[in-house]
């Protein structure tokens, strides 16, 4: 036994164990997880590589220092020594190194790798998320230009169209108006009767297109509203006088309940007008007989006015559709009563615009009662 | 003498309704069916009101009343706008324009002469 190879084999030996134990240590310590940068990683793999080239050029001495010292069977050495063997431990070397490291890396790295990858997938997510939702919103934004510019020119046919209508209606209006008054002559019994009808279908379609006008500038907020003092007991006075041929001609009474000391109210005359001529029109053709009473209450804010009938009242389940526009309750009435089935949808508007409530209470058969509110607004100054 | 009017309106029947009214209660009737035309008569005939449809082609009445109150010798004729109920904002352009003020389409017949007069003081 030679005492130097045992030697020298043992120094490779114990070489080989520092070499791995630092090796081992060294790539624990630094902890893969915590490896941020690439370049990082790369110089690790480079000393690794030094590491396991040592590693393993120790190995192969050690192994022939051993068989050498005759430790180890003859074969060995004769495999050693054989000098093209020597390309093989330099091939194995580099290759078994890329093996461990890359077992090491699989083992430390798929978990940062994973974790990082999770991120990314999330921000990858996160970022396509908010780019959908932003093509949403700009899809909205444009949906609702384009809306807001049908809508206008909704409005503008409307008010063109409903101008053009008026402008025929005029000259039927104003020369059958002429001819009733006999200006241009006088007209005998049955000519005056027929003149009024062109007369009066006029003036209803009239009022007609005066109530889709006035729809579509409420819907397009475009309504004027001028306020003024007055009197509520005026307004009333003057829709009974004008319903008064219709009242009289179904042999209706009319009552009307006022309190004296009922305050003037700041409010839009010509639309507060609207409003009742509405109501008490619509109470006077769907009552076949009895009466219309039109009431008036107050507190310190606000005025309360109701028109009751004796009419043919109102279905429970028809009540919520009251107040939508172009309804009139069911078909069969439709046909007996004429109307568009704007005048209560119009009507809530206005109220509303005047700041106002309205709700109905109806038993089927026996009548119906409108009322709605309006804000007395005392402190406002009348012109 | 008799007091001349002159109406201003595109379209013939309400022309025609307008100037039977007016003729019927003493008046002395020009008329015009657009702006430029308006303008024109104005200056020719000098009368003691127009009335103005605030809608018509060619010039519209907010630019002939515009130009003829800026004509020195006519300044002083009242302009009475026609407008129609369907034209939102019209009645407070017509009177920022310089009109005395202003009758609402459609006209009715009873009362359309009597609301002109107020203008003829």
């Amino acid at each position: 036994m030679n005492t130097f190879h045992l030697m020298t084999s043992a120094t490779y030996w114990l070489l080989i164990v520092m070499w791995a134990y630092i090796l081992f240590f060294y790539i624990r310590r630094i902890g893969l997880k915590r490896v941020e940068s690439r370049l990082f990683i790369t110089l690790i793999i480079i000393l690794a590589i030094d590491a396991f080239r040592t590693l393993f050029e120790s190995f192969y001495f050690g192994a022939w220092y051993t068989s050498l010292a005759g430790l180890l069977p003859m074969g060995v050495h004769d495999f050693l020594s054989s000098p093209e063997r020597w390309v093989i431990p330099k091939f194995l070397n580099v290759a078994a190194a890329a093996l461990i490291i890359g077992i090491l890396l699989r083992r430390w790295l798929p978990e940062e790798e994973h974790e990082r990858g999770q991120q990314e997938k999330h921000v990858r997510e996160l970022t396509e998320t908010i780019e959908k939702r932003k093509r949403a919103e700009e899809e909205l934004v444009q949906a609702n230009i384009q809306l807001k510019e049908m809508d206008r020119i909704k409005s503008e046919f409307l008010a063109t169209m409903s101008h053009e209508l008026r402008t025929p209606l005029n000259s039927i209006i104003g020369f059958t108006g002429i001819m009733l008054q006999g200006i241009p002559g006088e007209l005998n019994t049955e000519q005056r009767k027929q003149l009024s009808m062109v007369n009066s279908s006029a003036k209803h379609l009239l009022g007609l297109i005066n109530d889709i006008l006035d729809l579509s500038r409420i819907e397009s907020g475009k309504m004027e509203v001028s306020m003024e003092r007055f009197h509520i007991q005026n307004v009333v006075s003057e829709v009974a006088q004008s319903l008064s041929p219709m009242i009289s001609q179904k042999g209706l009474k009319i009552i009307t309940q006022i309190p004296d000391e009922t305050p003037e109210i700041y409010s839009d005359r010509k639309k507060v007008s609207q409003i009742l001529l509405n109501l008490v029109h619509n109470a006077v053709k769907f009552t076949p007989a009895g009466e219309v009473r039109i009431e008036c209450k107050f507190d310190s804010d606000n005025l309360e006015m109701s028109v009751a009938d004796t009419g043919i009242g109102i279905k429970k389940e028809a009540m919520k559709l009251l107040f939508e526009a172009f309804r009139q309750i069911d078909g069969t009435v439709q046909r007996r009563y004429q109307g568009a089935g704007l005048g209560l949808y119009l009507c809530q508007k206005l109220v509303t615009l005047l700041g106002g409530n309205i709700w109905v209470e109806s038993e089927y058969g026996k009548g119906s009662k409108f009322t709605f509110t309006l804000p007395l607004r005392r402190e406002e100054k009348g012109e | 003498m008799k007091k001349k009017i002159l109406v201003v309106e595109d379209n013939k029947q309400n022309l025609y309704l307008a100037t039977f009214l007016l003729e019927k209660n003493g008046y002395e009737v020009i008329t015009a069916e657009d702006g430029l035309e308006a303008i024109e008569k104005a200056k020719m005939e000098k009368p003691n009101l127009i009335l103005m449809d605030m809608q018509l082609p060619e010039m519209d009445g907010f630019e002939a009343t515009r130009r003829i109150k800026g004509i020195p010798e006519l300044s002083h004729i009242p302009i009475v706008a026609v407008t129609s109920y369907a034209m939102v904002g019209d009645k407070e352009k017509a009177l920022a324009t310089g009109c005395a003020g202003y009758i609402e389409k459609p006209f009715v017949p009873e009362t359309f002469v009597s609301e002109i007069e107020k203008y003829l003081q």
